[in-house]
C-alpha cells in the first residue's frame, strides 16, 4: 500500500513538473510571439496621440492617430472645473482602444455619416455609465463642447447607438465644420479577434477632411 | 507475452479506466476557494480557478457566476494581499476594460471583463498587481510611461506565468507596443523620436 502511494506521489510530482514546464513554455511563447512581429506593425499604435474613436458605421470603431479637437488649444482642460472629472489609469485589452495618456480625462466618439464628420459622444474615464448623469444632468458636457468649437449641436442628426457603454448621447451630434484635417485610422481590434492576425492584416487608412466633410479616403500599406 | 497492438481512441475508452473530473483536478487542476464574504478558505489541487464555497469540501459555484457583491469581496481580499489598501469597487463596463486605478487609492474591477469567463485566479491577481503599480506611482499618472511601467511590474510577478493564454497574450502584445525598439527592427531605421 505504501509503495503504491509512493509511486502515485512520484507520478504526481512528474506531472506537476511537466505542467510547470508547459506553463513556462507558454509564457515564453507569448513573449516571443509578441516580439517576433516586425515593429512596423506597431507603428500606428505607438504614434497614436488620442484615445478617441471613429465609427464609419454604427458598430465598427476605428482607432485614430489624433483628435479633430486638437485645433482647440484648451480642449483637454475643457472639463477641469468638474472635480469628478480626473485622469484615471485603465487596463484595456490590446488593440481595442488606445489607453488614455497625457492626462486625458475624456474620450470622444466620432461618427462619419453621409461623408460628414460628427462628434457623437463624450465619455469620461472617471465616471461610470451610472454616474455621469448625476454630474451632467442636462447634458452640460455637450454645451461646453459647443462653446469650445463654436458649432451648435444638430438635433436632427441621430447619434451612435450600438454600444450602450459608449453611446449615451440622445440629443444630436455636432458637425465638425472646423475640421480640415488628415486623419489616420485603423480598425480597432475586437476582443476575441486573433491578435496577430489583426496586427498583420489591418492597414492604416487615410481620411482627408475639408470643413468637416470627407474629401478622400485611401487604404495604405502601412500598419 | 501479450502482443502489443495499436487501438483507436474508442477502443481504448472501452477498456481503460475513466478518470473522473475530481481526480483530474487532483492531478492537474483545482481551485482557490473563497467563501461568500471573500475569505480565503483553502485551495484544492494546483488549479487556477476560483470557487465560492463555505469550505473546500463543498462543490460551490464558479467565480464567473458569483454575484457582484461576492466578486467585490473576493477581489478586496486579493487586493489586500497585493498591498492595495483602498476600496475595491465593482463596475459594469465593456468587456475589454479590466480595471481602473484612482488617485484616491481605490481600484475598480469590471464585473463584465472578458477575463471573468476564463475564471483564472492569476488573471485577476495580475490586474490587481497592475493597478497597484499605478497606485504606488501616482506621480506619473496619466502618462504612457506609467502604463508601460505597470505592465513591466505585473509581467515580472511570478504569478504572471499562471495567467490564462488569453490574458497573457493581451498583456504581452500591449507591453510590446510600448517598447521603443525591438528585436526585429533594423537599427538603421530606428528613430528614437518614434517617427519610423
Amino acid at each position: 500500500m505504501t509503495q503504491v502511494v509512493t509511486i502515485k506521489y512520484k507520478n504526481m510530482k512528474k506531472i506537476s513538473f511537466i505542467v510547470v514546464i508547459l506553463l513556462l513554455i507558454g509564457n515564453l511563447n507569448a513573449l516571443v510571439k509578441a516580439q517576433s512581429i516586425d515593429k512596423k506593425y506597431y507603428v500606428f499604435l505607438r504614434n497614436a496621440k488620442t484615445s478617441d474613436l471613429l465609427y464609419l458605421n454604427d458598430s465598427i470603431p476605428y482607432l485614430m492617430n489624433r483628435s479633430p479637437l486638437e485645433v482647440f488649444p484648451k480642449y483637454k482642460n475643457l472639463y477641469d472645473s468638474y472635480k469628478e472629472i480626473i485622469p484615471v489609469e485603465l487596463k484595456f485589452e490590446f488593440g481595442t482602444q488606445i489607453p488614455p495618456f497625457n492626462h486625458t480625462t475624456y474620450q470622444v466618439m466620432w461618427y462619419l455619416k453621409d461623408s460628414v464628420l460628427y462628434l457623437s459622444d463624450i465619455n469620461f474615464y472617471s465616471l461610470s455609465i451610472c454616474t455621469y448623469k448625476s454630474v451632467f444632468p442636462d447634458n452640460e458636457q455637450y454645451e461646453l463642447m459647443e462653446k469650445l468649437t463654436k458649432v451648435k449641436i444638430d438635433k436632427t442628426k441621430r447619434p451612435l447607438s450600438s454600444d450602450p457603454f459608449r453611446h449615451t448621447n440622445t440629443i444630436g451630434m455636432i458637425p465638425s465644420n472646423w475640421s480640415n484635417d488628415t486623419l489616420l485610422i485603423k480598425r480597432a481590434r475586437d476582443s476575441f479577434e486573433d491578435i496577430e492576425k489583426w496586427l498583420l492584416s489591418t492597414p492604416v487608412e487615410v481620411l482627408v477632411f475639408k470643413n468637416g466633410k470627407l474629401i478622400s479616403i485611401k487604404t495604405t500599406d502601412t500598419y | 507475452m501479450k502482443k502489443l497492438t495499436r487501438k483507436s481512441l474508442d477502443e481504448l475508452a472501452k477498456t481503460m479506466p475513466i478518470v473522473s473530473k475530481t481526480q483530474q483536478n487532483g492531478f492537474i487542476g483545482g481551485a482557490m476557494y473563497f467563501d461568500s464574504n471573500g475569505n480565503f478558505v483553502g485551495s484544492y489541487g494546483e488549479g487556477n480557478g476560483i470557487i465560492i464555497a463555505p469550505t473546500i469540501l463543498h462543490s460551490g459555484i464558479s467565480f464567473d457566476v458569483a454575484s457582484p457583491e461576492t466578486v467585490g469581496k473576493v477581489m478586496t481580499t486579493m487586493a489586500r494581499a497585493v498591498g492595495i489598501s483602498g476600496n475595491v469597487n465593482i463596475i459594469f463596463d465593456r468587456g475589454d476594460l479590466y480595471g481602473r486605478a484612482h488617485e484616491d487609492g481605490s481600484v475598480d474591477f469590471n464585473y463584465n471583463a472578458n477575463i471573468m469567463a476564463h475564471n483564472n485566479y492569476y488573471d485577476f491577481l495580475s490586474v490587481l498587481h497592475h493597478e497597484n503599480h499605478h497606485l504606488m506611482s501616482m506621480e506619473d499618472a496619466g502618462t504612457s510611461q506609467s502604463e508601460f511601467q505597470a505592465l513591466i511590474y505585473e509581467i515580472n510577478q511570478p504569478s504572471f506565468q499562471n495567467t490564462s493564454e488569453y490574458y497573457r497574450s493581451n498583456t504581452m502584445y500591449q507591453y510590446n507596443s510600448y517598447i521603443p525598439s525591438g528585436y526585429n527592427y533594423p537599427s538603421g531605421n530606428y528613430d528614437p523620436s518614434g517617427n519610423y
